[in-house]
């Protein structure tokens, strides 16, 4: 009945929520709150633990029948229940504040007791850890497409909850409604007009989508029901035309799509609904939480169901037509990213900023990494390379006063010695030149030496710059400790057209359109020198370096370039994140940045341009969101590089495998044009 | 025979205190299938390995036409006009079949990071003139279908036609096989021994191929020279090397070992 | 396969060649050029550093150096110990066991209890040669334990895997553990307490006190003693410490050298670092040689941990990060796999470190950017490392 393997997996599980429990977890998540005033963070973190453990004790006895699934279960949970009682007993019984110093501020019984006394909260905590067992044991024995549903539509609802304050203001339900509304009458018009083109089909979408934005508007506006929302209320009747007209487009062309696209949408659908959800009930309760579980449940029901049929839509398409609607809905996706700041609010848009910058230096990384299979570990020397550059050369320094300390002039006199000082438009491809050159040079004796040298040489070569900008002997030139400050924010002069065009990019509003802009050019060239001759060149070193060569490959000339290449765009990352903070310190360049864009790469999916933005989402934007949980982020980043490298060497999104040969039968008839 | 597109002279390779190659004389007539026999060990690979560039001869020299290949790196060799297989397959794994294939024509395109980015004109149609010819090298060596294919998942006979299309791509004038039929049965093998006359006859290339199937040497080869211990013993047509005592007794007497001890990798250096 | 396994016999294959011959091949690399055109500017800078400090009247002197030379000799002890667990498993699995300088650290901080457990109780003060004997043992113990989960849950299941995958694992586990041992003993700074560890009161007059006429004295204070010796006439501030760790470390290398080339245990290491499939052929339990390898290295790890606390008396859970990756530069100095190329490449980095500031004029702030180039310029004269790197694998 009960598996010797269930004693062996509920000890480890019990091992790690005690090391965990000794972290003083439990206390620091206990003020964030999931459901208002119902569940904190900390008990979600209790019950994943539970459940956690009783599902992998119950999924090994799977073939013995529900029973011993529960049996097992609920043995596993209790496990890890009975672990964390013992340490509230140890906690009470001796003072474990020396050895265990996080305790003193955040003690573990106060909140795993629930309030009660410490023998009442213990039975309390050991019945809810058989009641988590029970239900993760029967969890296992419903059909697996239920249990992910299950799983993952409260992993998201919680993420809502958690996330309440900062995203309950991006849409109101009848935005959310509206939107959601033309998307699908336009992906059913597509639907029912599969045998049509695409271009058909997308003028369709886009129609219709016009014609019900003028409806909706109408109706909201004179209804009174638009009150608070952005589409809705928007100013004028053509701009919400043109916005619905876009959704709809999007409708349809999501209807034969990819899977990454048509699932992205289906994601974003869900979040417009909760966030609606939420907006109007205004906060977390138990009504806008169950809502927003069904809305998840129903997403994740319908995603797989539909996206298989919209993916095999796109696959039966002749390969002109998939690239329309390729190109419309990447269009899309960058309208809503050009439009997204005016929704999101300062505070996320300030967080898509930081995560921008680093999806930058991630596809810089990945063609060294990901391409080209050199591991750097010290690629932040290159982001401190451009970010120096740009300060020394836009504020006044040894390099643009004429070799003068700007301490030793006058005031008065800086602007005329200091003649050198240039704007952030001409000092950024200086310092994208600078790191390029930089690689060049390091990789010049190193790139010739097998790999694991490589690493550990830019590693040093990281902890050498940072060093260097670090020091009193260099100080007169990189500021020392106190690095560079007053650094100009870059400006878009547009006053010649208009004169109130006059954009200084320094909020995070403005410096967002620079990091979308920065991403746009730095993919579009990963893409592009990725699926020529050179990245096949790349992809070859990496598999077999020795046959790359035999195939008449300069090994050293691909290296250098694919190693400056990268260099290079972390130099403009640098120059973009110099001129955003208007500082720079020393402090800002540690290893922990060549570890944090290492491991979103990776987690991402190692040569995948998509894989750097999901993981750069996951690894920098969500520890920023979720502030109780920073202290931890470093944690989770080195148990995720394990974890992934054991379970999915690969990442989330693996680059796609090049299907080449349709391209040899569509280029056939397009001769004649091109 | 006056021509010779490879001739090797003295050639040595030595590892520490080992001699692997001990002064071989070679020559390769221009248009003609030679063979490279011998028994395991014998320093068959390792001399391949001193052609290709993997090695650098300890001493002698190499010529190809008129060019010296001592001391060119393995990437001029091959642009210099020689492409070669691998005794035990080496593939680009994670690559479809027609990027292996593209990855051979690198030195013969000539699209530099600019204009892969700019996606210039003459960039792009060369890009497509080499998917052109990928296909029709897929379609010349029987593989028309598996492009897309990732070259781990093709199977094993199929891996071996891809990696000479690989070598093809480069547009070599020499081509080194490197024990082309190992692991085949003997229809494969018969398959493998019409593929290379095809390739001879049609492609107008020299072909230089280590083999341990002797059906196939003597039926194919115009040339067959004879290693052993580092030491090339005979030399001459098919028959000659037949009736050549030492090589009955040095090659043949040896070959029964070489059952025994199966299809074990030649390891030179060890 | 080709240029690394020529490269052995090329560097040791040069022996009938003569000098002239040698400087001729130097000099036709570029990229050799350069390094000696940087190695010519050092000296030209030691040589301009020196003669400027002695007409500035404050020429260096000799005491200064050999403090500095046996301070450099203490740390470079550590740092060879803790390069000898990289080499050794570089020798056997060929990966950097990036997590090597946590299992470093974790000796020292785990020990940091022991000792402080030995304070309380009052132990360090009545038998301090026992109190430090626990300490030591509990800090290799430490480091023994987290060098084997590690193997066993990150490194076993990936053997076999690209050389990229278990490497980004050590890293992955490396930050793991830092931040483990960060959030649970907190994030502040724990210091080591003031041990006073007297010696031969017979031999070493020291520290004496007049007790009823009769002088007593309590000997040589081996951990925190500073002494004031007149030696050939000059005048040197010595810490016994140093010596302590230069001598202990040594009589550790020598015993991992015997456990390496005389027990059963040491040839059947050398077997699987040759080749791993054959060795399991030959009936060598494969997984319990990797795992004794780790138990060596970490051990040595573990008491450089506390060795190195003694001294410095901090430790924190970001104590590793530096002497690791110094140590690993010291393993690659010495030709990584090489166990006495570890031994010399952790002398030499720590004799270097500390010399160069004072030789090369520059604030010590630098230190470890002489350390890194060092390194560079090492690999381009010698990619495989001073004493040749030992190959064990075959990449064919």
């Amino acid at each position: 009945m009960i598996a010797s393997s269930t004693f062996r997996q509920g000890s480890y599980a019990a091992a790690v929520a005690i090391l965990l429990a000794l972290t003083g977890v439990f206390g620091k998540l206990d003020e964030r709150q999931v459901v208002t005033g119902a569940i904190t963070l900390s008990m979600v973190l209790l019950a994943i633990m539970l459940c956690g453990a009783g599902l992998m004790t119950a999924s090994r006895v799977k073939e013995r029948g529900i029973v011993a699934m529960l049996f097992n279960g609920i043995l596993g949970s209790l496990i890890v229940g009975a672990g964390l009682a013992l340490v509230m007993l140890v906690e009470n019984a001796i003072d474990l504040t020396f050895v265990f110093a996080e305790l003193k501020t955040d003690p573990i019984t106060p909140v795993l007791t629930f309030g009660q006394t410490l023998s009442s909260g213990i039975i309390l905590l050991l019945v809810l850890s058989a009641l988590a067992g029970a239900i993760s044991g029967a969890l296992l024995s419903i059909p697996s497409e239920a249990r992910q549903i299950i799983l993952l539509s409260l992993a998201l609802t919680a993420s809502v909850g958690l996330l309440e304050a900062q995203i309950k203001s991006i849409n109101t339900l009848p935005d959310a409604l509206a939107v959601v509304g033309v998307l699908g009458t336009g992906y059913l018009v597509a639907i029912n007009q599969m045998q049509r083109s695409s271009l058909v089909r997308l003028g369709l979408g886009l129609g219709i989508g016009a014609i019900v934005g003028i409806v909706l508007g109408l109706i909201a506006n004179g209804g009174g029901f638009g009150t608070g929302s952005r589409l809705l209320s928007a100013p004028g009747i053509l701009s919400q035309v043109i916005v619905f007209a876009l959704i709809g487009g999007m409708g349809s062309a999501v209807a034969a799509t990819q899977r990454n696209i048509h699932n992205g949408t289906l994601f974003v659908v869900g979040f417009l609904l909760s966030i609606g959800v939420l907006n109007w009930q205004n906060s977390m309760n138990w009504i806008a939480t169950l809502l927003i579980l069904i809305v998840f449940a129903t997403l994740f029901w319908l995603m797989p169901r539909l996206t298989a049929e919209a993916s095999s839509r796109f696959e039966t398409q002749p390969r002109p037509e998939r690239q329309v609607n390729q190109r419309f809905s990447l269009l899309i996706v960058l309208l809503v990213m050009l439009v997204a700041p005016l929704f999101l609010g300062q505070y996320i848009t300030s967080i898509f900023d930081l995560v921008g910058l680093y999806i930058i230096m991630g596809i810089g990384l990945n063609i060294a990494v990901g391409y080209t299979g050199l591991l750097v570990l010290g690629f932040v020397a290159f982001f401190a390379l451009g970010a120096y550059t740009v300060g020394t050369l836009t504020t006044p320094s040894l390099l643009t006063c004429g070799g003068i300390l700007p301490a030793d002039i006058a005031r008065a006199d800086i602007p005329t010695i200091c003649t050198g000082v240039m704007t952030f438009w001409q000092a950024w491809p200086i310092a994208v030149i600078v790191s390029m050159l930089a690689g060049v040079v390091l990789g010049i004796p190193v790139l010739r030496l097998r790999g694991d040298y490589l690493a550990i040489v830019t590693l040093g070569f990281g902890e050498i710059i940072r060093l260097i900008t670090l020091s009193g002997d260099f100080k007169p030139i990189f500021g020392g400790a106190q690095g560079i400050g007053n650094i100009p924010v870059p400006v878009v002069d547009l006053t010649f057209l208009n004169p109130a065009w006059r954009f200084e990019l320094g909020s995070a509003f403005n410096i967002y359109y620079l990091i979308l802009f920065g991403i746009v050019i730095t993919a579009f060239v990963a893409y592009r020198l990725g699926s020529t001759r050179l990245g096949r060149a790349w992809r070859a070193i990496r598999a077999d370096e020795d046959v790359a060569r035999a195939m008449g490959i300069n090994l050293t000339r691909a290296k250098l370039l694919s190693f400056a290449v990268g260099a290079g765009f972390a130099g403009l990352g640098g120059a973009i994140f110099g001129s955003w903070l208007q500082g720079i310190f020393p402090n800002s360049f540690t290893v922990l940045v060549s570890i944090n864009v290492l491991a979103l790469i990776i987690i991402g999916g190692l040569g995948s341009i998509p894989g750097v933005m999901l993981g750069a989402v996951i690894l920098v934007g969500l520890p920023e969101i979720l502030r109780e949980l920073q202290d931890y982020r470093l944690l989770a980043f080195g148990v995720l590089l394990v974890v992934v490298m054991l379970a999915r060497p690969e990442g989330l999104i693996p680059p796609p495998v090049r299907r080449l040969s349709e391209q040899v039968d569509s280029a056939t008839p397009q001769q004649g044009k091109a | 025979m006056s021509d010779p597109i490879l001739s090797a002279q003295r050639v040595i390779k030595r590892f520490g205190g080992l001699t692997a190659v001990r002064s071989v004389d070679l020559s390769i007539p221009r248009g003609s299938i030679a063979s490279l026999i011998g028994p395991n060990g014998a320093g068959k690979t390792t001399f391949f390995n001193c052609v290709t560039g993997f090695y650098v001869a300890t001493e002698g020299s190499i010529k190809f036409g008129n060019r010296e290949l001592v001391g060119l790196r393995p990437d001029q060799i091959t642009n210099a006009g020689i492409a070669r297989t691998y005794q035990n397959i080496r593939l680009f794994q994670g690559m479809t079949a027609l990027e292996n294939i593209l990855v051979g024509m690198h030195p013969r395109l000539k699209s530099g990071p600019l204009g892969s980015i700019l996606g210039l004109p003459g960039q792009r149609s060369e890009e497509r003139a080499a998917l052109r010819k990928a296909m029709d090298l897929l379609e010349y060596v029987g593989l028309a279908g598996n492009g897309d294919w990732l070259a781990e998942n093709l199977s094993y006979g199929l891996q071996r036609r891809l990696e000479i299309a690989r070598a093809l791509a480069s547009e070599p004038q020499l081509l080194l096989l490197d024990e082309p039929t190992a692991g085949m049965n003997p229809n494969e093998t018969d398959d493998m021994m019409h593929f290379i006359r095809r390739l001879r006859d049609e492609r107008n290339l020299t072909i230089f191929l280590i083999e341990h199937d002797m059906k196939l040497v003597m039926t194919v080869s115009d040339q067959v020279s004879v290693m052993d211990y580092g030491e090339k013993i005979a030399e001459g047509t098919p028959s000659e090397v037949q009736r050549n005592p030492r090589v009955i007794e040095a090659y043949l007497g040896a070959q029964n070992v070489d059952k025994t001890r199966g299809k074990r990798k030649e390891q030179v250096a060890s | 396969m080709a240029s690394t396994a020529s490269q052995p016999a090329t560097t040791s294959g040069g022996d009938g060649v003569s000098l002239a011959q040698r400087i001729i091949k130097l000099l036709r690399n570029p990229l050799q050029v350069a390094g000696l055109v940087i190695v010519i500017f050092l000296v030209w800078t030691i040589i301009q550093n020196l003669t400027g400090l002695a007409a500035a009247g404050r020429p260096l002197s000799v005491e200064r150096i050999i403090r500095v030379i046996i301070f450099g000799l203490a740390q470079g002890s550590i740092y060879a110990l803790i390069a000898l667990g990289y080499t050794l498993v570089y020798g056997i699995l060929s990966m950097i066991n990036f997590a090597h300088s946590e299992v470093f650290m974790s000796g020292a901080y785990i020990g940091f209890f022991a000792i402080h457990w030995a304070e309380q109780s009052g132990l360090l003060y009545s038998n301090t040669a026992l109190a430090l004997l626990i300490t030591v043992t509990v800090g290799m113990a430490a480091a023994v334990t987290i060098a084997v989960l590690l193997e066993r849950i990150a490194y076993r299941p990936l053997r076999g895997a690209p050389r990229l995958v278990p490497l980004i694992t050590a890293i992955g586990a490396s930050i793991a553990l830092q931040q483990i041992f960060l959030r649970l003993f907190g994030s502040a700074t724990r210091v080591y307490p003031e041990v006073n560890f007297y010696v031969l009161p017979q031999l070493f007059r020291l520290e004496c006190e007049t007790i009823d006429g009769a002088e007593i004295c309590k000997g040589m204070d081996l951990i925190n003693g500073r002494y004031d010796v007149q030696l050939l006439g000059m005048e040197l501030q010595l810490r016994p410490i140093f010596f302590v760790v230069f001598f202990l470390a040594v009589l550790m290398m020598a015993i991992l050298w015997y456990i390496v080339r005389r027990t059963k245990i040491g040839k059947a290491m050398r077997a699987v670092a040759e080749d791993r499939k054959t060795a399991s052929l030959m009936g060598i339990n494969v997984d319990r040689v990797i795992v004794s390898t780790f138990i060596l290295g970490a051990a040595l790890a573990g008491a450089a941990g506390v060795l190195f606390a003694l001294y410095n008396t901090q430790v924190s859970p970001f104590m590793g990060f530096t002497p690791g990756i110094k140590a690993f530069t010291a393993a690659v100095i010495g030709g990584i796999g090489n166990i006495p190329g570890a031994m010399f490449g952790g002398l030499f980095l720590g004799v270097t470190e500390s010399l160069a500031p004072t030789l090369l004029g520059m604030s010590s702030q630098l230190e470890d950017v002489i350390v890194f180039g060092l390194l560079i310029l090492v690999l381009i004269f010698r990619p495989t490392g001073i004493f040749g790197e030992v190959l064990s694998e075959k990449k064919a």
